[in-house]
């Protein structure tokens, strides 16, 4: 252990090289032979990742690690301790670098960072190490409050405390200052309701204030005040929405916080694209090796160039990646009740949420009760072409008028319950214009996004009653054909130009139509029969509630006794004497149905109770289909 | 670890060059120097299998070159230089290269530099006309490129991807002299990209730079399939570069050979392990239902049907008749019934696994329809050929869904495809005759949506008599209204449901992959011996046998799994 002389928030690599330099010294002691000491520590840890790991997870050390996002960057010095959420949007393969190397009889290590402090005997003994490089984005889609779960620090607070001793110390040594644009780099704690925060070499760029007090309102001060409303306010998207990346340009423009994230260390299969995670690590950036390069054309033309360089440090932080962690919607609820998730517990927030769909939905219980099984459906095993668990949602009977009266209610709830949620109004121009498929862009090695590349657990609604008569060219054909095949198959076709790669989705899509969609065939169609206006009324405290029961109640595990099975297999069997038109699909959905009942109320195994539920849902659901 | 005998190695590589027998007994390597040394190849390749042949290079070599396969380059060059023979035949010698050359020698005469100083002397590159490329073992599976570690720098690895970029070929500075005024070295970019059935689940394709020099340049362009063997080296950086890169090192391979992948599965060639499985899968016999059910495993039941379409993929060899007549291999497939009955899905699983294949629909949307089209070029206004689905399933298989929503003028095209296995073209001055040897797979729905028990089955078939007579079986799938099946679909929802798997087949299904090989293996028989064509051949009769047998056990309870051979 190197113990607590090292600051591992203010000064991660100093730990990084401290531990390296100890594991080599040991190797080397034990290494008897002329055998390279430090070549055991290719794709290993040697001990540095476990130090982090107790400090954030063990000695609370999470809460005092900054959150790397657009509005903190400015604040955050090169060389510390960060964490950032995004999703992986695209897998820029690996990187070799010179991760040790021999410097006079001491070996030192150039991990988890871009630069070393020392420079490099030439020639000397070193050894090239490889990295995985990941390009993250916000996750498409992300609802703001999803941002009330992020933790650390707040950069606000220490932002003000820092002005006002900025102050002080101006007022005392005034005279040494340059007086136009000044630089501070600053060490200080600050108190924070009895609880001690350490942060040194805080770097900060300001404009200069004037000498009066009223000056304290500087610029930077101000700009995070307007986040914080943005992410506070219900209807707002954190603003790197997918549409905004979808202008077909692969240079991430300014407004979404891209990170460029170096993992070491992994096993291929531990993250996939589009998952969506945690990355604790070290923020890294050069001002001189950021600059621009000063002959682009060459660049282009010359293949050997790394994609790195299209993602320039000044716009994509580097972030080298010591712990992460893959989030599921769990890790976004920032309260989560203490007792275990009892049955009765589940029920009452059951009756809730419910009761609140049914107001919402204009008083149709039917409906109510089918978007409830539709928002707990998730993926929960494809076999071979059959999807298992899936419920996709059409209410029929909209008009363009009802469905912006409560299309937007619906999509606002959506929003406040589930991480990721999209509205898509289908149109001819959209489905002609919009840039649906994700695609290699083999110029610049760069995975050009599409609106569907989603995280897992996305939900999409989709606006039919936009669409007009009209016709499609061959792109919104192709935009048909892959919006019909992630219905049907939960499948994206990603264009690889040469070829085809399809990626396994879970994406919830719910569409509102005036007749039945035959372009987005659902699993599930409902004709929609509000008796009155939606009625929207919930406190905060309800959704967090409500989104806890969700999560929840998707991450429940099912097993049902193999009795109950065959109850409905006898059951099936009856069903398809009455009613020949009766086919696979049908009975997987009703199955399908079924489970999500039981699990709805915090049931593990399905019953023939929930079943006889399912069957009267479908009664009446054929009943408006007449 | 002591340090190689390089100079040895030399001579040991001198020796291999010397001796070395090729399989008539000839010396191959003096062979090709001879050639080199009259102009007439530039190349030198030395096969990593010969030198394992060699009965003096031991395995501690082998693994030297091809752990360091630049420095033995280098060492087998040298060899090569020692070696070089005169030329025995005139070449021409106007050459710019030979005039300088000519010139350099003089001046080093001239300058009486006689060797002693080895940095006044030339670098024996200037001097070569030839280049060494080492070739890896043929025999060894190529590595995917996501495989290729920072371990394997400076060794010969051997990878296969898809070229999807190549740079302009750029002349390479490789002994920078000051009076250079001709490099002579060409160096060609190129990406190359994972291949699809290498990238695992939920990520996406590596793509890696590969340097191609000399005689490899142009060798390749985007879009083929390629198996490569060459260096895999650190990019040493200069300039700029090295400041903006700081401790990072680019990486790229520097090709040695090139193999492109064989494009026709006529000359597919298995591979040590994949002839293991198939014989392997051969020996346990059942083959035939083995390979039925493993066709669309994930579509339940139908076994009957699969059978038939095993049957289509398998085909038979063409014969061409003393008296010149042709008697087709393939077997054409129409398979008709209710919506919803997973037609579809059958055909797209066939084309999956068809060595060849192509799916199309009746209502096809492309202008080129099924046959071929004259189409007008806008940039030269000349009119060119271009090949529909049909044409493009040329000893393939064409699925042809919603086959009765066809268009007429398709629909008689198809007439000739399915009987003389051509397409005429007779349109905008262009007359011509394009091969469609096609097996022929079709979807059609019934007349009146389903089919109706009480009318005929001719009523019920929505197509031309002539046209229906061109397939050798018609097979009807329909939703069959019995307690058994009713039962065994409820049995299978609810174990789908409960395991999240499909039911146990009895069998593992063979992967796409597998079945393919064994597909390619037995339905081009123009290179396979006459074992296989028998085997293919005893398959089919044996289906035939099978499929009677249940025709006869169904036909008296039930007539809609009747088969109509034509």
């Amino acid at each position: 252990m190197v113990g607590p002389q090292y600051d591992l928030v203010g000064n991660p690599l100093g730990a990084v090289r401290a531990t390296f330099e100890r594991a080599a010294a040991a190797a080397a002691a034990a290494e008897s032979g002329g055998n390279d000491p430090v070549a055991a520590f290719r794709g290993k840890d040697w001990g540095a990742s476990d130090l982090f790991r107790s400090f954030l997870f063990e000695e609370g050390g999470l809460d005092k690690v900054p959150v790397l996002n657009a509005s903190s960057i400015g604040l955050i010095k090169p060389n510390t301790l960060v964490r950032y959420r995004g999703m992986v949007q695209d897998m820029l393969g690996t990187e070799f670098y010179i991760g040790a190397f021999k410097d006079g009889s001491t070996w030192r290590t150039n991990k988890f960072t871009d630069f070393s402090p020392f420079s490099m005997p030439h020639p000397c003994e070193s050894h090239l190490w490889e990295r995985n490089l990941f390009h993250c984005v916000p996750a498409p889609g992300q609802n703001a409050w999803t941002l009330e779960s992020s933790p650390g620090p707040d950069m606000r607070m220490i932002a003000d405390c820092l002005a006002t001793e900025q102050r002080e110390k101006r007022k005392r040594d005034i005279d040494n200052d340059d007086m136009d644009v000044c630089l501070y780099i600053l060490l200080y704690y600050c108190n924070n309701s009895g609880f001690k925060i350490y942060y040194s070499h805080l770097m900060l760029c300001f404009k200069q204030v004037s000498e009066n007090d009223h000056g304290d309102s500087s610029s930077f001060s101000k700009k995070p005040k307007e986040d914080d409303t943005l992410a506070s306010s219900s209807s707002t998207e954190v603003p790197a929405t997918a549409l905004e990346m979808n202008g077909g340009d692969h240079h991430i423009p300014g407004s979404t916080f891209s990170c460029l994230v170096k993992v070491y260390d992994m096993l291929e299969s531990q993250v996939k694209l589009n998952d969506v995670v945690e990355f604790i690590g070290v923020y890294t950036f050069d001002p001189e090796l950021a600059a621009p390069t000063d002959n682009p054309d060459d660049i282009m033309l010359d293949l050997m160039e790394d994609v790195t360089a299209q993602l320039p440090p000044s716009k994509v932080p580097r972030l080298h990646c010591l712990v992460w962690k893959k989030l599921s919607s769990h890790d976004f609820i920032s309260k989560v009740p203490v007792v275990e998730p009892s049955s009765s517990l589940l029920k009452g927030i059951r009756q809730s949420l419910l009761s609140h769909l049914t107001l919402v939905l204009g008083n149709d219980e039917l409906a109510a009760q089918c978007l409830l099984l539709h928002l707990l459906s998730r993926l929960r095993n494809k076999v071979d072409v059959v999807t298992v668990g899936r419920l996709s949602l059409n209410f029929t009977g909209f008009d363009r008028e009802s469905a912006s009266i409560f299309g937007n209610q619906l999509h606002k709830l959506i929003q406040r319950l589930v991480p990721y949620s999209q509205a898509i109004p289908l149109s001819i121009e959209y489905l002609n214009t919009a840039t649906l498929q994700p695609r290699k862009d083999n110029k610049s090695g760069r995975l050009v996004t599409g609106v569907l590349q989603l995280p897992q657990g996305a939900h999409l609604t989709f606006d039919e009653t936009t669409l007009q008569t009209g016709s499609l060219t061959s792109k919104g054909v192709e935009n048909t054909v892959l919006l019909k095949s992630l219905m049907e198959s939960q499948m994206v076709e990603y264009d690889f130009e040469y070829y085809k790669l399809e990626m396994a989705t879970d994406v919830q899509m719910l569409t509102l139509s005036e007749g039945k969609s035959n372009i987005l065939p659902s699993d599930l169609i409902v004709p929609f029969r509000p008796s009155s206006v939606p009625a929207v009324n919930a406190g905060s405290e309800e959704f967090e509630s409500w989104r806890w029961y969700l999560a929840t109640v998707r991450s429940l595990p099912q097993s049902t006794e193999p009795e109950t099975y065959q109850m409905i297999q006898d059951e099936m069997v009856s069903a398809m004497r009455d009613d020949r038109s009766l086919g696979c699909s049908e009975l997987s959905r009703w199955l399908t149905m079924a489970q999500i009942m039981a699990s709805s109320f915090g049931e593990k195994s399905l019953s023939m109770e929930h079943w006889q539920m399912v069957k009267e849902l479908e009664r009446l659901r054929k009943e408006r289909l007449q | 670890m002591k340090a190689p005998d390089y100079a040895g190695d030399r001579a040991l590589a001198k020796d291999f060059l010397t001796n070395f027998a090729g399989p008539h007994g000839e010396p191959k390597y003096l062979n090709i120097l001879q050639d080199v040394a009259n102009r007439k190849i530039r190349a030198v390749q030395i096969e990593l299998d010969d030198l394992f042949h060699y009965k003096d290079v031991d395995e501690e070599f082998l693994q030297r070159v091809t752990e360091n396969t630049r420095r033995y380059i280098g060492i087998f060059a040298n060899a090569i230089d020692e070696l070089m023979p005169e030329p025995t035949e005139a070449y021409t010698v106007d050459e710019d290269r030979d005039i300088l050359m000519t010139q350099r020698v003089d001046e080093g005469v001239d300058g009486g530099a006689d060797g002693t100083d080895p940095l006044q002397r030339m670098p024996p590159e200037i001097k070569r006309f030839f280049e060494v490329y080492i070739k890896a073992f043929s025999k060894v599976t190529p590595l995917t490129i996501r495989q290729v570690k920072a371990s394997n720098i400076g060794q010969l690895v051997k990878i296969s991807g898809i070229v999807t970029r190549c740079s302009d070929v750029k002349p390479l500075m490789q002994v920078a002299v000051y009076t250079c005024e001709e490099c002579g070295f060409e160096i060609y970019q190129v990406k190359l990209q994972e291949l699809a059935e290498h990238v695992p689940k939920g990520h996406i394709p590596r793509s890696l730079t590969v340097h191609l020099r000399g005689e490899l340049t142009r060798k390749v362009a985007p879009g083929d399939v390629v198996e490569m063997s060459g260096i895999f080296l650190p990019m040493p950086y200069y300039g700029f570069r090295a400041m903006r890169a700081g401790l990072v090192a680019d990486t790229y391979l520097e090709a040695m050979s090139i193999t492109h992948f064989k494009k026709k599965y006529e000359e597919y060639e298995l591979k040590g392990d994949e002839q293991e499985q198939i014989d392997r899968l051969a020996e346990d016999g059942d083959i035939y239902n083995k390979l039925s059910k493993s066709l669309a495993p994930e579509i339940f039941g139908h076994e009957d049907v699969k059978k038939a379409l095993l049957l289509l993929l398998v085909g038979a060899p063409h014969r061409k008749l003393a008296d010149g007549m042709k008697i087709r291999g393939d077997l054409h497939i129409c398979l008709m019934g209710d919506p919803g009955v997973a037609k579809s899905q059958l055909l797209k699983h066939i084309i999956n696994v068809a060595p060849r294949g192509v799916y199309t629909t009746g209502r096809g949307s492309s202008g080129v329809g099924l046959t071929a089209a004259v189409q007008k070029d806008p940039v030269t206004s000349e009119f060119v050929l271009e090949g529909g689905a049909l044409v493009l399933a040329d000893m393939g298989i064409c699925a042809i869904d919603e086959f009765d929503k066809m268009e007429e003028s398709d629909r008689t095209a198809i007439h000739e495809v399915m009987e003389q296995q051509t397409v005429s073209i007779a349109k905008a001055g262009i007359t011509t005759s394009l091969n469609a040897r096609t097996a022929i797979l079709a979807a059609a729905n019934p007349a009146w949506g389903r089919y109706d028990m009480r009318r005929t089955p001719a009523e019920n078939i929505n197509l031309p008599p002539a046209l229906l007579s061109r397939f050798d079986v018609l097979w009807l799938i329909l939703d069959r209204a019995d307690m058994e099946s009713d039962l065994e679909m409820a049995r299978h929802v609810v174990h789908v449901h409960q395991n999240l798997e499909s039911p146990a087949l009895g069998f593992t299904p063979l992967e796409p992959s597998v079945l393919r090989q064994a597909l390619a293996r037995l339905r081009f028989s123009e290179t396979v011996a006459q074992s296989d064509v028998d085997e293919a051949l005893r398959l089919m009769q044996m289906s035939k046998y099978s499929l009677y047998s249940d025709d006869r056990q169904r036909s008296g309870l039930d007539a809609i799994s009747d088969i109509y051979p034509s």
